[in-house]
């Protein structure tokens, strides 16, 4: 276990700066998950704790130790890449014994150790075979063993699920939290996928273009978004943004948060619409509906509906999100707003 | 356009396999059927070598003429002097190509780029330019009387160093970053992961520079004025000088002497060779 803490780190290539000036504190024992698009920095913030892609300027400590100018080989970090960076020519022991040879760990150690770990995470038949017999996600086990028997105080993990299949995928994913669970060790999580990282954080940095859109526990992070690229990015499909008619603020929703109405009963916020598609997702289903500002996504129970059915969408006023010109949730004043929406009404 | 009915379109690709086939072998015969030639002379009586119509197979099997070269020419030296002139270029080889590939392959450092250019020029430089200044420094350094001026030209080479970097090249840099989270010393990346993974190339580009090595004619020619350092294939010219002719069955002996090493090497590293053109990494 260890604190991370980043002071005012930049890094530049060339450049082309893809970090200005970035501070995060990444708690003891947390799992935390840096989620962003491609090349949003998230992996450039990795690299750095890691020791293998320096800062440009500032400062990366662990428990108040200055670390920066620490070779990554004696970071107490491990991590996963996302080829997982498996050494080809080494059987699946020989990879995971190896940072134990380098560290002239006692050749009985090394063996109680390979062979523990082997068995945490499912190899222990496979230690004399290359990783070329060996399918993606055995190979995706040997990335983790040889984190694992480092027993570093923190995890770095780059996207190390993504080149497995949908199925697999999803059985790593509770095996990593089951994992984090028992070790208790710090965890760093990159990934794309906001669904990942709904499911495995404790903490999610939402990053773009270098810079930290939002941070938070999941649960504050989708019902409380504090932007509308924080609003888009999590949640599947994105929170629907309208324009407001004379106004200068935007309106948000979550398709999910959209009720249809029986005629005759009206919520904060009532639109008439057409289904213009549907999408069976199996137990709900996935409409867009064409009202008067635009296109919008509703996530719904009720699967009655078809295209070209005239309806009545609802939100309550606790759902709906107001954002200024510059994409900045706007938090006082919303029951003002609120009245402005229903004037605006064609 | 017309579909041809599947039965047309299946005799069509098993013609087109046919002439594939034919044309591999006849590739196969017009590359071994000189060393065919070479090694039945080479057991044909002399009478029988020069006869015509000439035959495919030894009428007369006869091994005299291999006799004849040991008694000719005193091979056991001749040999040495050639083996410890084709390792000696491959040992510094290794000791020189390698890191410079390395280098030139995983480092960034001043002057790289110029360092490069040279290493690129040195390529072009046809060896026949070379051979006035090289003579007269190694007879002013009195290595002359040595084998040393038939190796140390040779000690690191541009077409290696060439092949090996791109073969460095090739091996993702996550690779390297891994190891040195493994708190692998730049050494011990070297030798634990870079030279496994490149080792075909490796041996490729030794195996190339042992056989050219073992070869040469012209630079052993102009390099060596005693026989005491002369070695095999310039003493095999010597045959050539009978007075009544060429001798061909003592011809061929010789010559199949001299490239018996190298064939037997070529057989025992051919799977190396072959996979050095192509990558083996895996995901």
């Amino acid at each position: 276990m260890a604190e991370i803490c980043l002071n005012h780190v930049s890094k530049s290539f060339g450049s082309t700066k893809v970090i200005e000036d970035l501070s995060l504190t990444l708690r003891s024992g947390a799992f935390t998950v840096l989620l962003g698009p491609s090349g949003c920095g998230k992996t450039t913030l990795l690299r750095m704790i890691a020791g293998i892609g320096p800062a440009t300027s500032g400062q990366v400590l662990m428990d108040g130790v200055d670390i920066t100018d620490v070779p990554p080989g004696r970071r107490n970090v491990a991590m996963v890449f996302q080829s997982y960076a498996i050494y080809p020519t080494m059987t699946v022991r020989e990879n995971i014994e190896f940072c134990l040879k380098n560290n002239k760990v006692p050749k009985a150690e090394r063996k109680r150790r390979v062979e523990q770990v082997a068995k945490t995470v499912g190899l222990e038949e496979y230690l004399g075979r290359k990783p070329a017999q060996l399918s993606g996600g055995q190979r995706q086990r040997i990335a983790l063993a040889r984190a694992l028997v480092k027993n570093p105080a923190v995890f770095l993990m780059d996207e190390p699920l993504s080149n497995l299949d949908a199925k697999l995928r999803t059985a790593m994913r509770s095996e990593l939290i089951q994992l984090h669970q028992e070790l208790g060790a710090t965890f760093v999580y990159v990934t794309h996928d906001q669904v990942e990282s709904m499911a495995m954080a404790d903490h999610i940095v939402l990053m773009n273009a270098g810079k930290i859109m939002q941070q938070g526990a999941p649960e504050v992070i989708y019902q409380d978004p504090d932007n509308i690229f924080t609003a888009q990015f999590i949640g599947t499909p994105p929170t629907n943004i309208l324009p407001v008619r004379g106004q200068e603020f935007r309106l948000g929703y979550r398709p999910e948060k959209v009720s249809f109405l029986p005629d005759g009963e009206s919520a904060d916020y009532t639109r008439r619409g057409t289904i213009v598609t549907r999408e069976m997702l199996g137990a709900e289903v996935l409409y867009k509906v064409r009202i008067a500002e635009g296109d919008v996504m509703v996530r719904s129970t009720c699967f009655q509906y078809s295209a070209g059915d005239v309806v009545r969408l609802g939100v309550d006023e606790s759902s709906l999100y107001f954002f200024d010109k510059e994409g900045q949730r706007i938090r006082e004043g919303c029951g003002a707003l609120l009245s402005h929406l229903e004037e605006a009404q064609p | 356009m017309k579909l041809h009915a599947p039965r047309t379109y299946r005799l069509r690709r098993r013609a087109l396999g046919l002439v594939s086939l034919l044309f591999k072998v006849a590739m196969v015969i017009f590359f071994l059927f000189p060393f065919y030639w070479m090694i039945t002379t080479a057991f044909k009586t002399y009478g029988e070598s020069i006869q015509f119509p000439p035959t495919l197979w030894p009428e007369t099997f006869t091994p005299e003429a291999f006799a004849d070269v040991w008694q000719r020419i005193d091979i056991p030296r001749y040999f040495k002097n050639s083996l410890l002139v084709a390792l000696g270029v491959v040992v510094l080889q290794a000791l020189f190509n390698i890191p410079a590939a390395y280098g030139f392959a995983r480092y960034e450092f001043k002057g790289k780029k110029w360092m490069w250019a040279l290493v690129m020029l040195a390529f072009m430089i046809p060896t026949q330019i070379t051979f006035v200044p090289v003579y007269i420094l190694f007879s002013k350094a009195k290595l002359l009387g040595t084998l040393w001026p038939q190796i140390l030209p040779f000690a690191a080479n541009a077409y290696g160093i060439f092949l090996m970097r791109q073969s460095f090249l090739q091996v993702p840099d996550e690779l390297v970053e891994a190891a040195r989270m493994d708190n692998a010393s730049e050494m011990r990346i070297l030798v634990r992961i870079m030279l496994p993974m490149c080792r075909s190339s490796i041996i490729t580009a030794e195996l190339f520079s042992f056989i050219s090595t073992w070869n040469s004619y012209f630079w052993p020619l102009v390099m060596t004025n005693s026989d005491k350092v002369r070695p095999l294939t310039l003493a095999m010219q010597r045959l050539q000088d009978a007075h009544q002719g060429l001798e061909w069955p003592v011809l061929m002996a010789a010559n199949s002497l001299l490239v018996l090493p190298v064939l037997l090497l070529f057989l025992l590293l051919s799977r190396q060779i072959l996979s050095s053109f192509g990558y083996r990494g895996i995901k």
